[in-house]
Formats: structure tokens, C-alpha cells, sequence
């Protein structure tokens, strides 16, 4: 009790006296040189398109080319059928074609027979046809994609994960950006479906809206989109099979948008776009301990992806000024430095300052981050958000947001360790051990 | 046209008769042991009438073939005559013949054959009677499986040529076999297809028409339809189509994600006269003979078989006369089971109140009959059963009641015999059995069940005291 009373009083000396400015400068290198910008610019592109949005004459375009959406199915059983429900039930006078993988049919037996159990339903959707791939031999997540490239026939392909489905527009809004012949990616929203399942998933839920939205639609303003996910990736397909598709190892979507982004001083025309129309559902880990599994993956991949990969492929020549100066400070300070960064400062503060100035401290940087939380959440519902009244449930968790994040970002540094010495992208469950292999060391 | 008999052959025994078109040499390596006439068609053969002992058709049209031996199976003398061919016959055709002409040796031991079975046909009806007729035809054809003769342009798609050729067409064939199946003369041998047919003029020839439940219109129509969840309206989905959006057109809610927003509701059918929405169309069926419509309820399901001379069949063709195996024991005097059943009841009741009444019931089950008949043939069987109900009878006293349920299942009402008596008795029998049949290979293989008034349940009746020994009999 008296701890606290006193770092109540450290707290109020902190803003009443001179030291304030001094104290502020601290978090210079961590706020203001890293995060703020990065927020600043991904909110510039979000109004730069809100912008040209009003002044733009809306367009129906005439054209309707086929699309093919290759969906890699697993272990997902019943629930693949929403799915590819979802697709049959896209607003979309074109042809689509959908190409569902089941890999390692033996073991996941009832995701093929649920597959196959939509094939009457067919009938009753016109210009929608359902090819099912049965792979006996699992061959991974990769391997699965590439087979469903090699199959497809449409101009568009969708590159979509077994659980995950769409607003009936997706495709139709998602198709219309690809009339422009520079596009060559394209990728949407992805919206939590299970959001209400548990604390962990809401936090999720709030993170994919700030940081997934509202961070990807203004970086891809400024063609420097970060990541086309894998779960809901949107390809010229011609330019795809130029690239080679999808190669093999963890984090092959981080490793095909580098690949993509590697023409850019070539062909500097080339864009990867955002198009808030396509709007995904996907569901998130709905406990804590596979939420931090699938970051021990996701962020180790990180590593895998920049420092072993693409060591080379790091270069302006290759990536252009703008995509490499933005990779260098999202991909390696923001997503790797700062990790580390944060755990070694706090265990410095732990140890140099007394335990009053600490929590003061502690509670300062939270309730600057809860204002940070606030604003950039409100920003989005007004702006971004195309289901405002759903969305607004999830201002409830935003206290716990920023103390989410902290142990986030803590992980992110045991899984770059993990996989800095352990080589963590090894132990994936995306493909069999002996596909992984022949990756690249 | 009619050739004389060879002369190189030394004893020609059995005559043949080719009809041939432009053939008639076909059967020159058969004038070795056989007759042979030839005549040009069956209207030739009939100024002469020279009964063969087998027909050889032979013709490039098979109309020549079908009418050949569609005319000799509806002769009044020759019907049940082997006919043969010597070529591929259509499926009309097979129906009545018995068979691609075999070589000449074969042919002979069937004619053989068949007419030892012609001389051990006994039932003199044949010539008056359309069941005659094909009693005989089957008898002379043991193995011979009556099969139905499958025809679109027939209005009930399926019939019996055999049996309109012996009916002279004067017969509806189904109504027919369903006679001779109740009077047990045939058997069913396989259930070839089952149909529905129309209920006024049993044609199966009818259309499916899918029709509006509401207002039976026949213009109905596929139309997705949607069911929005906010508001709860169902209509077609072209009412929820906004430029390119799906907006609930009653309360204008977007409709993003299906089974969120929005999902199909099963009707998916559109009355085009009344805008009746519905799952699922009413089927009416429009017979195309007589343009009749009725529910597919009202339909009539026909089986269709194939059938089999039955052993009452066989029995009717070798005694000549209505008697079958039980007949045997006529000379026991049986009575009705009704009044057998009573009289049991009225002995079981008395026993029950007067100690000292006491009788016995005795159950005789002739196990093997068909497959006896099958290998010593009726006459013998017959024979041997009357021997033994000779014996029988010379067992049973005055009083003794006898009747039997089925037709080799005997039972016999011993009163005042008691459990003793009753041993005595089954010895006795055993004995004079195993006495009639001592030198015979094939035995008759008889078993008997016994009960007397002290070893029956209180409470049993007679129908039930009867179920309880069959069993033990089966």
C-alpha cells in the first residue's frame, strides 16, 4: 500500500516538476523516432484514400474474369463448408473456380467427405464450379498452394485458407482493383469471427482492427504493404506462375511479398494493393496457450524470412528507396530491434531506478498507450470500419490493450530467440519435417 | 413341299418339321436319324398336319420367326411341340421356343426325353382348358421358368407371350397368373421388377409433372431465395440485389456474410401463376394411355415375376386328376380342422374337469416329399404313402379323429389313450413304416410328436397346443 501511495506521489512530482522534460525525452528512442511515424503514416494513407475515395467516380467495370480461389484445407472438418459456402455465395457474374486441396486426405478424412457433401449444392449457384483435390501424401501448406496454382484456370487466383470466409463482395471488389494492370496483388480486411469467444480472441479482435486494418490499408496507400497474408492472399495469376509460385519453407507469404516487392526498382509500376471491399473472417487462437504458439511462429518466422532467406535480396537495388527504408525500419527496428530493445530497457529500470519510479513509470507509458489505443480505435470506427456498431463492442478490452501488447512484444523476442538458436521454423505445423528440410537454411 | 422320309436311314424314329424360308437343306446332317419334312410356312404345314416330334425354325426375319412360333404355340394339337432354331431370335421369340437346334445326337435324347415325360402326362384336361394347356407345356419342361417379355410399346410395358398363345389371347395374363397362383398351380420363382400403373387403365406408360402445391399450376420455377436475419423476410433474390449488394429490401440492412447476415431458406421454387414461394413441388401423374391425373399414392404397384410349375402343378400333370400327396390319406376320413380344433378344445376342457377323461394328440410330418417326388417321381411317392395310410388306418379305432393343417402334416385325436397308450401307439407306427420301406433306397422320412391330456398346460388351448407340437415337428 505504501509502494503505491508513493508512486502516486513520484507520479504527480513527475508532472508538476522540471525533470518532465528530461523524463519524456526517455522514451524518445522507442516513441517518437519508431512508433508515432509509423502510426502517422499508416493513418495519412488511410485519409489520402478516404480522400480520393469522395472525389472518385465510381466504376463498374464490364469485365468479369474468371477467378479461382485454391483453398488449402487441413484439418478444419466440418467447418470448410462455410468456406466454400461463402465463395458460391459471392455477388460475382463471372466465373469462379473453386479448387479445395485437402492435404493428407487419410488423416483428415472428415474435411474431404464435408467437401465433397457440398457437391449437390452446386447446382443451385450458376457459374460456380468445386474441384476437390485429394492429397494422400501431405505435402504442407506450400505444396498444397502450388498444386492449386498448377490447377487453376481463372485469371484471378485467391489464395485462402480452409477457415476463413468472405463478405459476399469480396471477390467482385477484390477484381474490380485488378483492372488495373499494375496490380499484381491484392489483398482485404481480415475481421475476427470469433471474436466474443474469450478474453484472448477480443484482444485479437482489436489488434487485427488497428494494427491489421487500419495498418496494411495505409501502408499499401504508400505501396510498402508489409505482408500479403497467406490466409487471404489475392494474385494476377500470370504473374504468379512468373514468379514461380509460392517456395517452400515457413512464412512463404511474408517470403512471396518480399519476392514480389523485389521488383520494385525494376518495374517500379508494379503495386501491391488494399481493397477494403474484400473483407475476410478468420477465427484467431481462443486460449491463451495456442495464441502464443502461433506468435512463437509468426514472429520467429520473422527471422527466418529477413535474416536467412532474403539476406541478400535486402537491398535498395532490389526493393527500391521507399520499400527498403520502410523494411528496414518496420521489418528489422520495429519488428526486431524493438523487442529486445524493450525487455533490456526494463530490465534496466528495474534495476537502476527505485521500485516507486518504476511502477510511476510503468504507469505512465500504459496510460500513454491507452490514449494511443483510444484514439487510433475511434479513428478507425469513424473512418475504417465497415460494421461500426459490431465494432464498437470492442472498445470494452481497450484498457487491457496495452499491457496485451507489452507481453506481445515481450514473446517476440523469446521467438526471435527460439529462433535465432533453435531454429524454431523447423518445429512448424504448416508442413511435414521432411518438406521443411529442403528449404532454405 | 413335304419330303419323303430318307431312304438311307435304317429306322428313322422320329420326325422333324423345318420351316425355312430359302434353307431347306439346314437339317441334311440330321436325315441320318431323323424324318425331316420341310414346309415354306405354318399355313403349308397345316394341309398335312404331320405332328413331329420337334419344330426347326429357320428365317432371316424375325417376324417370320415370331409368327411361326407364335402360330404353333397356339395350335390346338402341337402347342407344347420342342421348337428350335437355328439362328439368333429376338427377345419375343426366345419366349416361346425352347432353344438354339442342337446337334443331331443331343436332339435325339432330348425328344427322348421329353416324350417319356409326355407319356407320363395324365391330366386330360389339356385340350379343353387354357390351364391344361399350360400345365402340360410346363410339365414337359421341367426346369422351364415362365419369365415376363419386357416391351415399350406395350401399355404395361411387360407380358407373357407364352401365356397369350396358350390363352388364345382370351386372357389377361396377369389377372391369369394371379388365378394360378391362388389355385397354387405356379409358384414365384424371382421378382424380376416392380411398377406403378395407372389405377384406371393399368398402363405404365405415365408422365411426373412437378406442380405448385397451392394452386397446382405447372409453371413453377427455380428462384434462390434469401432470409434475412435482421428482419426475418424471405423473398426471391433478385428482390435483395442493389447494385451489386445484397440489401434486404423490408428493412434495407446490408447482407454481407452468409449464415451471418443472411442464409437460403429451403423454398426455392416459384409458382409463376399464384408467387407462391414453397420447398418442395406436388408431383401429379398424367397416365399417357388414358389422360388421367392422380397422386402418385393412387398409383398401383404391380410385381412383376417370373414363375414356376409348382408341386401341385406337377401333381395335377401326373395323376391326371386333383389329388396331391395328402390325398394319399382320404381313405382316413379326415374332417375340417375347425371342427378338429373344437373337438380338441372340448377334450381338453373335459380332462381338465373330469380326471378320468383323458385322450392323446399325435402329429405325423412328412419331411422329404418334394425331394422325393423330385427322385423317385409322383407315382412311387404316391404309391408308398398310400401303403402307409393303409396302415394307419388299420391302427386307428372308430372314435379317433383325424385332420390335417398342411398338406403333409397330419394330426390325429386319440381319445381315451393315455401317456401309455399313446407310446404304444408311435411304436406301433414306427414299426410298420420301417416294415413298408425296409427294401426301399429313398425313404420316406416321417416324424412323429405325442401329447397326452396329463402333460398338457393348464391354461393351453387348442390352437395353442397345435402351434407348440408343429414347432417341435419343423
Amino acid at each position: 500500500m505504501e509502494t503505491l501511495i508513493q508512486t502516486w506521489q513520484v507520479f504527480i512530482i513527475t508532472f508538476q516538476g522540471s525533470s518532465v522534460v528530461s523524463y519524456v525525452l526517455m522514451f524518445i528512442p522507442f516513441v517518437l523516432l519508431l512508433e508515432l511515424p509509423l502510426y502517422l503514416i499508416c493513418w495519412l494513407g488511410v485519409f489520402r484514400h478516404i480522400i480520393q475515395d469522395c472525389f472518385k467516380v465510381p466504376v463498374i467495370s464490364p469485365h468479369f474474369p474468371c477467378v479461382t480461389c485454391t483453398i488449402t484445407c487441413y484439418s478444419e472438418g466440418e467447418a470448410v463448408q462455410n468456406t466454400v459456402i461463402s465463395l458460391l455465395e459471392q455477388i460475382y457474374p463471372g466465373h469462379i473456380e473453386i479448387i479445395a486441396m485437402v492435404d493428407g486426405v487419410k488423416q483428415n478424412r472428415v474435411t474431404y467427405d464435408a467437401l465433397k457433401a457440398l457437391r449437390p449444392s452446386l447446382s443451385y449457384y450458376s457459374n460456380r464450379s468445386l474441384i476437390i483435390v485429394p492429397k494422400f501424401q501431405r505435402g504442407g501448406r506450400v505444396s498444397s498452394m502450388n498444386a492449386g496454382l498448377s490447377r487453376a484456370s481463372g485469371e484471378i487466383i485467391c489464395a485462402l485458407d480452409g477457415d476463413t470466409s468472405f463478405d459476399n463482395q469480396m471477390i467482385y471488389h477484390a477484381a474490380l482493383r485488378f483492372s488495373n494492370p499494375n496490380i499484381v496483388s491484392v489483398t482485404g480486411p481480415m475481421r475476427v469471427r470469433n471474436a466474443n469467444k474469450s478474453l484472448v480472441t477480443r484482444l485479437q479482435n482489436l489488434e487485427y482492427m488497428i494494427t491489421m486494418q487500419v495498418g496494411k490499408f495505409g501502408l499499401a496507400k504508400h505501396n510498402v504493404i508489409n505482408n500479403v497474408p497467406g490466409a487471404f492472399g489475392i494474385f494476377r495469376k500470370s504473374f504468379l506462375q512468373q514468379i514461380g509460385g509460392w517456395n517452400t519453407g515457413t512464412a512463404e507469404d511474408l517470403d512471396l511479398t518480399l519476392r514480389i516487392k523485389q521488383y520494385q526498382r525494376r518495374h517500379p509500376e508494379l503495386r501491391i494493393d488494399y481493397e477494403p471491399g474484400a473483407v475476410s473472417h478468420t477465427d484467431v487462437p481462443e486460449s491463451f496457450i495456442d495464441f502464443f504458439k502461433q506468435r512463437l511462429r509468426w514472429d520467429g518466422d520473422l527471422w527466418y524470412v529477413y535474416a536467412h532467406k532474403h539476406q541478400r535480396g535486402f537491398t535498395a537495388s532490389l526493393l527500391g528507396w521507399s520499400n527498403f527504408i520502410f523494411l528496414l525500419w518496420y521489418g528489422v527496428l520495429f519488428q526486431i530491434v524493438m523487442p529486445f530493445v524493450i525487455v533490456l530497457y526494463m530490465i534496466l529500470m528495474i534495476v537502476i531506478s527505485p521500485l516507486t519510479f518504476f511502477l510511476s513509470s510503468m504507469l505512465i507509458i500504459y496510460l500513454f498507450y491507452f490514449g494511443l489505443t483510444l484514439i487510433q480505435f475511434f479513428l478507425f470506427l469513424i473512418f475504417v470500419s465497415d460494421r461500426k456498431l459490431e465494432d464498437l463492442s470492442a472498445v470494452v478490452v481497450s484498457p487491457f490493450f496495452p499491457i496485451f501488447q507489452f507481453f506481445v512484444r515481450v514473446w517476440s523476442a523469446v521467438a526471435l530467440l527460439n529462433q535465432i538458436f533453435n531454429r524454431g521454423h523447423l518445429d512448424s505445423a504448416m508442413a511435414p519435417l521432411w518438406v521443411l528440410k529442403k528449404g532454405k537454411k | 413341299m413335304d419330303k419323303l422320309p430318307n431312304s438311307k436311314s435304317l429306322e428313322p424314329g422320329y420326325t422333324l418339321v423345318l420351316f425355312t424360308e430359302d434353307n431347306p437343306n439346314l437339317l441334311a446332317q440330321y436325315s441320318d436319324l431323323f424324318r425331316v419334312c420341310h414346309y415354306h410356312d405354318f399355313a403349308a404345314w397345316q394341309k398335312k398336319r404331320i405332328t413331329p416330334s420337334a419344330f426347326i425354325v429357320d428365317g432371316k426375319g424375325p417376324n417370320y420367326i415370331t409368327s411361326t412360333l407364335d402360330q404353333i404355340r397356339r395350335d390346338k394339337e402341337v402347342f407344347a411341340s420342342l421348337c428350335y432354331v437355328s439362328g439368333p431370335v429376338s427377345n419375343l421369340s426366345n419366349k416361346l421356343v425352347d432353344g438354339q437346334l442342337p446337334e443331331p445326337s443331343l436332339l435325339q435324347e432330348k425328344i427322348h426325353y421329353f416324350s417319356d415325360l409326355e407319356k407320363s402326362f395324365k391330366y386330360h384336361e389339356t385340350d379343353v382348358t387354357h390351364v391344361g394347356r399350360l400345365i402340360k407345356y410346363l410339365w414337359l419342361r421341367p426346369d422351364f421358368i415362365l419369365e415376363p417379355y419386357h416391351f415399350w410399346k406395350e401399355s404395361r410395358f411387360y407380358s407373357y407371350p407364352l401365356l397369350d398363345a396358350l390363352s388364345y389371347d382370351e386372357l389377361d395374363s396377369f389377372e391369369w397368373l394371379r388365378s394360378l397362383a391362388n389355385t397354387k398351380i405356379l409358384e414365384l420363382a424371382v421378382l424380376t421388377d416392380r411398377q406403378r400403373e395407372c389405377a384406371n387403365c393399368r398402363s405404365s406408360h405415365l408422365s411426373f409433372i412437378d406442380v405448385c402445391p397451392n394452386c397446382h399450376a405447372i409453371d413453377i420455377d427455380m428462384k434462390s431465395s434469401l432470409h434475412c436475419f435482421t428482419c426475418g423476410c424471405v423473398d426471391t433474390q433478385e428482390k435483395f440485389v442493389h447494385s451489386g449488394a445484397l440489401v434486404c429490401p423490408k428493412c434495407s440492412t446490408q447482407l454481407r456474410h452468409i449464415g451471418s447476415d443472411y442464409d437460403r431458406p429451403i423454398e426455392n421454387y416459384i409458382c409463376q401463376s399464384c408467387h407462391h414461394l414453397f420447398a418442395e413441388p406436388d408431383v401429379l401423374v398424367r397416365c399417357a394411355s388414358c389422360e388421367k391425373e392422380m397422386i402418385p399414392d393412387d398409383l398401383i404397384s404391380n410385381k412383376i415375376y417370373s414363375w414356376k410349375l409348382s408341386d401341385r402343378g406337377r401333381m395335377l400333370a401326373a395323376r391326371g386328376d386333383e389329388l396331391d400327396v395328402a390325398s394319399s390319406f382320404d381313405q382316413l376320413d379326415f374332417i375340417s380342422r375347425e371342427l378338429f380344433v373344437h373337438d380338441l378344445d372340448w377334450l381338453l376342457v373335459s380332462s381338465r374337469r373330469y380326471p378320468d377323461i383323458t385322450f392323446s394328440l399325435f402329429g405325423i410330418y412328412f419331411v422329404n416329399l418334394p425331394e422325393l417326388v423330385s427322385q423317385i417321381g409322383h407315382t412311387q411317392v404316391l404309391q408308398m404313402l398310400e401303403a402307409f395310410a393303409q396302415r394307419l388306418r388299420s391302427m386307428l379305432r372308430v372314435p379317433d379323429l383325424s385332420t390335417r393343417s398342411a398338406e403333409n402334416l397330419v394330426w390325429l385325436l386319440l381319445p381315451f389313450t393315455n401317456e401309455e397308450g399313446l407310446h404304444g401307439f408311435q411304436t406301433r407306427i414306427e414299426t410298420s413304416l420301417n416294415a413298408l420301406q425296409q427294401d426301399n433306397e429313398l425313404r420316406l422320412d416321417v416324424r412323429f410328436v405325442g401329447v397326452s391330456a396329463s402333460q398338457i398346460h393348464e391354461r393351453e388351448d387348442a390352437e395353442l397346443l397345435l402351434a407348440r407340437q408343429r414347432s417341435e415337428l419343423m
